[in-house]
């Protein structure tokens, strides 16, 4: 029999892992979800890639947040992921233009997971950015990764990339952006 | 301009704590109150929240890629376990598999003892001598078995195979106890064999159970008989006129009463066993033994092993009392055995399988 406090165990193992940068924490938290997701998807029209992407994606979305410091542990993990899940997938049909699952209409959603930020990473354009950021190169690709996806402050992106100090990552971002700029500019976009 | 100024979007470091969600829902909605009139400062926003978003996007690629490569080494090393498992229970299995049968079987697996001696039968003392004692026959018997066992060293190889070689012409009485190895054995029964090059003395290894009257630790052995000195194979099958074979059976049919009581006891030269030789008419055979009527050479032989011996029981209407009664029986190789009588040499093979059996009585 499973002890009522055996969720916590593994998600505090997980969010530990998690937190250390160990990404075996993304393998522990998809597979224990695997069963789940592929469920409601398949009840919901989807097949099993639909089901694998977007728990992919939930995975990852706990991942940044704990790396931003900003996921608090308000319900297990596993809550957390099937509401993300939810949205993501509700998203989805609606941006494709699916009819609606007649499920969605009946389920009381939680407090939305999902950042208007995290729904334009799902746009077609972000898409083409993605590209863009690859034709930018070293450094300035992994600069703008750490502040706008890992979210860090200038001093820790000075530390990791070893700038002299925070102003200097501050100015070197600067010039980053407008190189960025430029080259989505090229791309018509 | 100076107009323009006065909207948040101008200051960077607050329109990226906007995009990053860095700042309260309070302010969100006030920040948003201030630019809901500003189209330019919405499509600046707008901008830089699909910069973010793309960058954004960059990371989760990788990330993701990252965790489905995972994901196959994880899917492999469980495939890879799986297998592992599938051949651990397979190797359990077979293993098992294997003790069982050696549990089941061993009982008939040929015994070492028997094996390994090397046993030398003679022929029966005369008929004054068995009024002796036990003590002064066995006394006797040891003696004897030991001369026997001496020449029977002594015979080389060489010997061995000249005597097969003159097997077609004639056998002398004084040369019956020897002990050839299987080799030689093989090449005795070939070169004796005659048009049949191939010798193959047992047919019927597996110990059959018993039936009626018939004990256990009973198997039936197929003999190959070689005839000797021009004598001919007179089983009833060969190529003979049907008068003369129609005498001979009446004449046979006569002598088959006589023949079913003799018996003669042949004691081994340890003087612990004892091999009893009996003669049936071969219509006494059962009916599911009677496959080998009308095949040359061959005779039908029950060999049954119990505690005073061995006996083997021959179902021969060719062989006489007489000749029974001074037939004498030598093994050749530890698992062979020649049976010759006057006219003829029966050779057998027994199977380890009743060996064992033999072992297990004892």
């Amino acid at each position: 029999m499973k002890s009522p406090l055996q969720f916590f165990n593994t998600d505090s193992k997980i969010l530990d892992l998690m937190k250390k940068g160990d990404e075996e924490a993304l393998v522990m938290l998809y597979e224990s979800n695997r069963r789940m997701v592929q469920s409601y998807v398949a009840r919901n029209n989807g097949t099993d890639e639909d089901a694998e992407d977007l728990l992919q994606e939930a995975v990852v979305v706990i991942w940044e947040r704990v790396h931003a410091g900003t996921f608090e542990y308000s319900a297990k993990l596993s809550t957390f992921i099937y509401a993300t899940v939810q949205n993501m997938w509700r998203r989805r049909l609606a941006r494709s233009k699916r009819e609606t699952p007649t499920e969605f209409l009946t389920v009381n959603d939680p407090e939305d997971p999902i950042s208007f930020l995290d729904d334009l990473v799902e746009s077609e354009l972000s898409k083409q950015i993605a590209a863009a950021l690859v034709k930018l190169g070293e450094p300035c690709k992994t600069l703008l990764l750490l502040f706008y996806w890992e979210e860090c402050s200038m001093e820790e992106i000075a530390k990791k990339m070893k700038f002299a100090n925070a102003e200097t990552a501050k100015s070197k971002k600067y010039q980053c952006k407008k190189a960025m700029e430029e080259i989505l500019v090229g791309m018509g976009i | 301009m100076n107009e323009q100024k006065k909207y948040w979007t101008d200051n960077p470091e607050l329109v990226e704590k906007y995009i990053l969600g860095q700042v309260s829902d309070e302010e969100r909605k006030r920040l948003d109150a201030e630019i809901a009139d500003c189209e330019p400062c919405k499509a600046k926003l707008q901008r830089e929240l699909q910069l973010a978003a793309g960058i954004r996007r960059h990371g989760r690629d990788q990330l993701k890629s990252r965790l489905r490569l995972k994901l196959r080494r994880e899917q492999s090393q469980q495939i890879f376990r799986y297998q592992f498992i599938g051949l651990a229970a397979a190797v359990i299995v077979i293993a098992i598999g294997v003790g069982v049968y050696q549990v089941w079987f061993s009982e008939m697996e040929a015994p070492k003892k028997f094996n390994n001696r090397e046993i030398v039968f003679k022929q029966p003392e005369a008929p004054q001598e068995t009024s002796k004692s036990d003590d002064e026959d066995k006394s006797q018997e040891e003696k004897d078995a030991g001369k026997m066992q001496k020449k029977s060293v002594s015979k080389s190889a060489t010997e061995k195979r000249d005597l097969a070689a003159s097997q077609g012409t004639a056998v002398k009485k004084e040369d019956k106890v020897v002990s050839p190895s299987r080799q030689g054995f093989a090449e005795l029964a070939e070169s004796a064999g005659g048009a049949e090059s191939k010798l193959e003395v047992t047919e019927s290894a597996a110990p059959v159970k018993p039936k009626g009257n018939i004990p256990a630790q009973t198997i039936w052995l197929i003999g190959k008989v070689v005839m000797i000195e021009d004598q001919k194979p007179t089983t009833l099958s060969d190529a003979q006129p049907k008068s003369l074979m129609s005498e001979q059976s009446r004449a046979m049919k006569a002598q088959r009463v006589e023949q079913q009581t003799k018996k003669i006891s042949i004691k081994r030269a340890e003087g612990e066993e004892q091999i009893v030789l009996q003669q049936k008419s071969f219509r006494d055979l059962p009916r599911s033994r009677q496959t080998q009527i009308g095949k040359k050479n061959v005779v039908e032989t029950l060999v049954q092993h119990d505690a005073n011996g061995l006996s083997l029981t021959i179902f021969s209407d060719v062989i006489s009392a007489e000749e029974i009664e001074h037939a004498t029986v030598e093994t050749a190789g530890s698992d062979s055995l020649i049976i010759e009588t006057a006219s003829q040499r029966i050779y057998y093979r027994l199977p380890p399988a009743f060996q064992q059996q033999s072992r297990t009585r004892r």
